[in-house]
């Protein structure tokens, strides 16, 4: 931290000022967001809205679940985004531990490769997908979004790994060895402990990536019941009607939950994205 | 290859190489099948004629009559600008005011574990929710009626006709890049406040006894040691920024018309709507090559560093 002295009176009223701005205009949105998911779709398009909800209703709320397959969209999600996560680690820590420690032929073109992909642009594949998914009669099931998903887990899985698995100092290893460990041993025994960290870390962003994850989702489902969260809110629309209170209510059921885990893993998912971004 | 840091007492012998080439496999198949495959499959779509609104022509080979055709459209043109705009305006708003937020917070975040609290939330909160429940968010910001910017707009005297936002292609594009900005910018305050965080305090001391202003001490000392961090943030964003579909598919479908239809979602059009693959292809194809050319710039001014100096 700066010390007082190179610190001038101008930027003593700066900083808390830019901040206090910064955390009010980043959550501003939310807390609108989440007091009109309880008012009346009639209190909502009054002119003015009030602040508060008045009547407060929990209408929005039983509404989405009752009348829409929301439910469904929840479980979707989340059964996409963890079977997509779990693939990709499980495979992803494999190629991570022989890009970190083996001789592998090509390494740094590989790496460099792998890191190209993770940036594909999704509409340049989404035909070729789609094509092959229909005509594997695929659409609209769960491979339908775990498959497509590989195409950006996967390789974020293996740069993030990497990393992480780079920092644990072969030293450790070593000395194992010396002792008569074996390699499997060694992984089993000390690496994947050591990693641990850095595997959770690489799971949850993985997972944040295919949870909110749109035009894969978009185009390889085609109906309510098959649809992930996101999807399923912009579809909410009708063609006469825009349900708000739904769509409020939907939005808020799906962010609380997000923003609770966001902010107890905060520190792992700063630390990831960090370290991902700047040692990768 | 290798160096001291990898194996020295289990013998390098043809065996790791094996192991490692074992290990790596799973992972290269499932890319090369994902990713690599469909991608090549683009590009042979892309030189086809496949229309599956026109079911009685038959698919054949074009060869370049696809990119022939988009260069001739008008419409292709209009999408690229509006993506070029797009990118450059956003990523630079998010850039610059990333910047500013994160010199801020450097400060702050030794502070109160509650303001560090608030502040890690702020940023992380936008960036883990989906894109287009963002961008759902502010479509009810900017309802013509029940909207609260709307309604401020009013309060501040906003003639009627301009507070209906997204039906003019300036005030849509504005709301567009706004909300962008809003969803994106804590990501790369989060890149920059950890670039600034390995800068030594050393440095700025030296400076200041050396009489460097703090203008000065941001231009030579802050911006040379955040370089790297600035360029991996650019990557990232500018490519996110090109490839940009459902902010815009939620916010304003690329209406009113046209006037905000981006490269992506011309593209989406083309394949899902039209039914008209191979244009979809070619428009895919050009997209690739467009992301691939900013990745490959960045890189070249990133110096790749992709390994630690004691490793090759």
């Amino acid at each position: 931290m700066r010390r007082d002295s190179t610190r001038t009176p101008r930027a003593a009223l700066l900083i808390p000022l830019v901040t206090a701005l910064f955390v009010a205009g980043a959550l501003f949105p939310f807390l609108w967001t989440l007091l009109s998911s309880f008012k009346t779709p009639a209190q909502m398009f009054r002119l003015p809205p009030g602040w508060w909800p008045d009547p407060f209703t929990l209408e929005n709320y039983l509404a989405v679940f009752r009348e829409r397959d929301f439910l469904h969209n929840i479980v979707n999600s989340v059964v996409v985004a963890a079977t997509t996560t779990a693939v990709c680690v499980v495979i992803g820590t494999l190629a991570a531990y022989a890009f970190a420690r083996l001789a592998l032929p090509a390494k740094r073109t590989l790496l460099g490769l792998i890191l190209a992909i993770s940036m594909f642009p999704q509409i340049s594949i989404v035909t070729p997908l789609f094509l092959l998914l229909r005509r594997l009669g695929l659409i609209n099931t769960y491979p339908a979004l775990i498959l497509p998903y590989l195409t950006f887990a996967m390789p974020l899985t293996v740069w993030l790994l990497t990393a992480y698995l780079r920092r644990i100092p072969a030293e450790l290893e070593e000395a194992a060895a010396v002792d008569g460990a074996t390699r499997l041993g060694t992984f089993t025994r000390i690496v994947l402990p050591l990693a641990a960290p850095g595997i959770f870390t690489t799971a949850i962003l993985t997972f944040i990536y295919c949870w909110n994850e749109f035009l894969f989702a978009l185009v390889f489902t085609t109906n309510d019941s098959a649809r992930t969260i996101p999807v399923a809110i912009v579809m909410f629309s009708g063609y006469h009607t825009v349900p708000w209170g739904e769509i409020l209510a939907a939005v808020v059921v799906v962010t609380v939950p997000v923003a609770a885990a966001v902010l107890v893993l905060q520190r792992r998912i700063v630390a990831g994205l960090a370290e991902g971004a700047l040692k990768g | 290859m290798t160096g001291p840091a990898d194996t020295v007492t289990h013998r390098r012998t043809l065996s790791e190489t094996r192991l490692a080439c074992l290990l790596v496999s799973p992972a290269l198949a499932v890319i090369g099948a994902v990713a690599i495959y469909p991608l090549l499959s683009t590009c042979w779509l892309s030189l086809h004629q496949k229309n599956l609104k026109m079911p009685w022509v038959a698919e054949r080979f074009v060869g370049l009559a696809n990119y022939a055709a988009l260069a001739a459209d008008e419409r292709f043109w209009g999408a690229l600008v509006h993506t070029v705009f797009f990118t450059v305006v956003s990523v630079g708003l998010e850039l610059a005011l990333g910047l500013a937020i994160a010199l801020a917070l450097e400060e702050v975040v030794g502070r109160a574990a509650a303001v560090r609290g608030l502040v890690r939330a702020a940023i992380l909160v936008p960036w883990a929710i989906p894109t287009v429940v963002a961008a759902v968010i502010w479509l009810y910001l900017v309802h013509p009626t029940g909207g609260i910017l709307t309604e401020a707009l009013r309060n501040l005297g906003a003639p009627p006709e301009t507070t209906v936002l997204l039906a003019r292609p300036a005030t849509a594009w504005t709301v567009l890049i706004v909300a962008d900005v809003w969803k994106t910018t804590p990501f790369m305050t989060l890149i920059l406040l950890a670039g600034l965080q390995t800068i030594p305090r050393d440095l700025y001391e030296a400076a200041a006894v050396d009489g460097a202003g703090a203008w000065q001490r941001f231009v030579r000392v802050t911006l040379p040691l955040l370089r790297p961090a600035i360029l991996v943030a650019l990557t990232f964003r500018t490519l996110q920024a090109f490839m940009v579909f459902g902010h815009v598919y939620t916010l304003t479908g690329g209406g009113p018309g046209t006037a905000t239809e981006t490269l992506a979602l011309l593209a989406y059009q083309a394949t899902l709507t039209d039914m008209d693959f191979g244009r979809g292809a070619a428009l895919g194809v050009v997209i690739f090559f467009c992301g691939l050319g900013f990745a490959l710039a960045y890189m070249r001014a990133l110096g790749l560093r992709l390994e630690k100096p004691e490793e090759t």
